[in-house]
């Protein structure tokens, strides 16, 4: 049965039930609601990550369900992202933020992970300055309060 | 086609990005967390791909900044520490799970257990022989301590590290004889504490324990023999040496109590560690070496003082194990492939001359010479590790200082080139220096030690000492760090002993409860060379009542903190009296390098000499020390162990 879903921007997409049922926000709304053939609006998430995000879930729509404590396990929650998703977060920070943003939003936990692990790997190795410059972020230390935490990891730090 | 109902259409309209997941206090809703800028250039990670130029920044959620944050490492989240405060932050909360471990993993403060095992999983630990045992404590350290990346892993045998095999007396005891009380106890504590899920995480901030539900039975399990040579990584030992002469290489002698991290406080920063084992007398009775939290000494098997001389310090070392540098380690190799110079870790030990005041019961007074007081007060002090001589006045210290850094120099630059050996074992058969810290670092490590002897302690009771502590780096193994610490007694009670004691009238003091804030500073290359002018350490002794640590630790805090980090000629008693500015995080200033210990001491009489087996032997006059909390700042661990130096 497809289920349509309603963007911000009111562009409406139509997808399989269990496409669209990989997230678990909409996998509850159509359980509270029954099967009604009315769109299902999505009102935080644009057009294009939405389009996305369905692509992400049509990839992975025989994907088995995460459980949780899999995902808590920290043996299985190594940076390492199939190649697949690599290349489909192969997208702009801005993309990659909003994707992050409307799988929190939609509940949907492995895509959430993966935009994660990309970010996380994006910080990875970068010294405190590319990480401000990566995500525009302010420094707002004062120099002393900087040179005193920079002093008391350097030992690490400078491996 | 029908309209969605409204409801959900409301909910879903009221959405908010920024509603948090979990409750953190460390780190507001959205404020800066990973934000993408509207015209940043593209991540070099990630491929370019057109997408419209973005006209806001998009922000992410604290809760997945925490998400982001938790999947790197501690030597990868150690920059994001200097990225922003409220980045610092977020960063410092994730250290704190990474090196205190998942809340759902922690033990049980009462039973000693992890609440979310099956029982007859605990059993099965409980249970396991020597052979199993590493493997046990692999499994501790891995889901407990060493979740900090590094360790051993449990493919780790005692043989290929070159450890001594694990003793066999590890074996539960099912029935323990304080079973209705610490049932009483669970109770209460679950009562106080209710169960919680694991994946709830709005109790972060507090100080609880997540637990499992009351067993029938208490498992009393000794997770390890206590004179073994082995720390798990992560977990901190207290080894009580028989000598003061002795360095780690009579270690065969030691007494050790193990502790293992149990909490996080959050709102101090710091990692909370217990002893492993429940004390198995139920106390301190009964005599022996150390049992669980006791470690116990006398005249004849840990060196008492003498009469007529000054009273000799027993060292104990705190040891713990750099988990931390053994990610380093493995993170370097990828990232720039210079794990040479550190591959293992490094050893450090902090080393200090003895302080000498300590309170009117401690029977030793700041100039180091031995008092007549009567009164029973035991207790943890400084000790000079470096020379390891007995406790001496200002001027002989004075006298020793320069041979003592000289040599502590030389240990240090002995360091830089054996640091290829730290996987040795030698620590077991001689003090060979191993440090592996890359050159850059240990060059700053000798500046804190040709200034090293330059830093004081003055008590809480206003009694300031002109003891001249120094720092040195001593021996050790592996990824050990040993910060030695002496354990004096206070006032062995001569008196008593002449006075009646040898035939009968058995000694039986009651507990003092003490806490003892331990703060490792040197002096930096600039300072004015005062003596008198850096608080080391604050101790605190009341009788018969627990003292708070916090209490200490805040005076101290207010005192010396404050951002500008400077110490009055006097300590803590010119300290700044300014308030730290309110809503100013805590984290966004250098935190203090401290470790708290909460123990009991007193003097207790066996019935009967260990050794010669005679009632008037003054050797069955023991001190035992009790220990019931071990507070460790989260900065003191990130920093290596290392002395903080003020320039």
């Amino acid at each position: 049965m497809p289920v349509t879903l309603t963007s911000l921007d009111d562009v409406k997409f139509t997808v399989d039930k269990d496409v669209a049922e990989r997230s678990i926000l909409i996998k509850n709304m159509i359980e509270d609601v029954g099967e009604s053939d009315s769109p299902i609006p999505l009102p935080n998430v644009s057009s294009a990550v939405l389009k996305k995000v369905i692509e992400y879930c049509e990839h992975h729509r025989n994907d088995p369900v995460q459980v949780q404590d899999e995902t808590d396990d920290p043996r299985k929650r190594s940076n390492d992202i199939e190649e697949w998703d690599m290349k489909f977060m192969a997208v702009d920070q801005e993309m990659l933020f909003e994707i992050i943003l409307a799988a929190n939003y939609l509940d949907i936990k492995p895509l959430l992970d993966v935009g994660c692990k990309t970010v996380a790997n994006i910080i990875k190795g970068k010294t405190p300055e590319e990480i401000r410059k990566t995500f525009n972020i302010v420094n707002d230390f004062t120099p002393e309060e900087e040179a005193q935490i920079k002093k008391e990891n350097e030992w690490a730090e400078d491996r | 086609m029908d309209a969605f109902p409204k409801n959900l259409l409301d909910a879903l309209n009221n959405t908010d990005y920024d509603k948090p997941l979990s409750t953190t206090e460390l780190v507001d809703k959205n404020q800066d967390g990973l934000t993408a800028p509207s015209n940043a250039p593209q991540c070099p990670a990630l491929s370019p791909t057109p997408h419209g130029t973005p006209q806001h920044n998009i922000q992410l959620p604290a809760e997945i900044l925490l998400c982001v944050l938790n999947l790197l490492s501690i030597p990868q989240l150690l920059p994001c520490q200097r990225v922003s405060k409220k980045f610092r932050a977020a960063t410092r909360t994730v250290l704190m799970d990474k090196l205190g471990g998942p809340s759902h993993l922690r033990q049980c403060p009462v039973c000693r257990q992890h609440p979310n095992l099956p029982h007859q999983q605990l059993q099965q630990r409980a249970m396991s022989t020597s052979g199993i045992h590493l493997g046990s404590v692999a499994t501790l350290t891995e889901r407990g301590l060493a979740r900090i990346g590094g360790g051993l892993s449990l493919s780790n045998t005692s043989a290929s590290l070159g450890l001594p095999p694990l003793p066999q007396n590890h074996q539960s005891n099912l029935n323990h004889p304080q079973q209705p009380i610490q049932q009483q106890q669970h109770q209460l504590h679950h009562h106080l504490y209710q169960r919680q899920d694991p994946s709830d995480t709005t109790h972060h901030h507090t100080d609880l324990h997540l637990h499992h539900p009351p067993l029938h039975q208490y498992i009393q399990r000794q997770q390890f023999h206590h004179d073994a040579g082995y720390v798990a990584p992560g977990t901190l030992a207290l080894f009580l040496f028989p000598h003061h002469d002795h360095t780690p290489t009579g270690w065969q002698d030691r007494q050790a109590v193990h502790l293992h991290c149990m909490g996080v406080d959050r709102a101090r920063e710091q990692l909370i560690f217990q002893p492993m084992v429940a004390d198995r007398d139920g106390g301190l009775g009964g005599g022996g070496t150390g049992n669980g939290a006791v470690l116990r000494f006398n005249t004849n098997s840990w060196n008492l003082p003498t009469f007529g001389a000054l009273s000799p310090p027993t060292p104990l070392a705190i040891s713990m194990q750099s988990t931390l540098s053994s990610s380093s380690s493995s993170s370097s190799s990828s990232s720039s492939g210079n794990s040479s110079s550190s591959n293992g870790s490094r050893s450090i030990s902090a080393s200090h001359s003895r302080s000498s005041s300590r309170g009117s019961t401690n029977g030793l007074d700041s100039e180091g010479q031995s008092s007549s007081t009567t009164t029973t007060g035991t207790g943890l002090d400084l000790f000079d590790y470096t020379t390891g001589q007995p406790r001496q006045t200002q001027q002989q210290q004075q006298q020793q200082q320069q041979p003592s850094s000289s040599a502590t120099k030389g240990s240090l630059f002995g360091n830089s080139e054996q640091s290829t050996h730290q996987d040795e074992r030698s620590l077991l058969g001689q003090p060979t220096v191993i440090h592996t810290r890359p050159p850059s670092v240990s060059s700053s490590s000798a500046s804190y030690l040709l200034s090293s002897s330059s830093s004081s302690f003055t008590p809480i009771n206003g009694n300031p000492s002109t003891a001249i502590p120094s720092w040195s780096i001593v021996n050790g193994t592996g990824s050990e760090h040993y910060s030695v610490i002496g354990v004096k007694h206070g006032d062995w009670p001569e008196d008593r002993q002449a006075a009646g004691r040898w035939w009968g009238g058995g000694l039986h003091s009651s507990m003092t409860h003490e806490s003892m804030v331990f703060l490792p500073w040197a002096r930096g290359p600039g300072g004015d060379g005062s003596v008198a002018d850096h608080q080391q350490r604050m101790l605190r002794q009341e009788m018969e009542h627990v003292v708070p640590a916090t209490r200490a630790l805040r005076e101290e805090e207010t005192r010396h903190g404050q951002g500008s980090r400077r110490r009055g000629a006097d300590g803590a008693e010119k300290g700044e009296e300014k308030e730290e500015p309110p809503g100013k995080m805590a984290s966004s200033t250098a935190g203090s390098k401290h470790l708290e210990i909460e123990y009991g001491a007193r003097v207790f009489e066996s019935k009967r000499c260990l050794f010669c087996l005679s009632s008037p032997c003054k050797a069955n006059l023991e001190i035992q020390l009790k220990f019931d909390k071990v507070r460790v700042s989260l900065d003191w661990i990130l920093s290596g162990f290392i002395p903080e130096v003020e320039f």
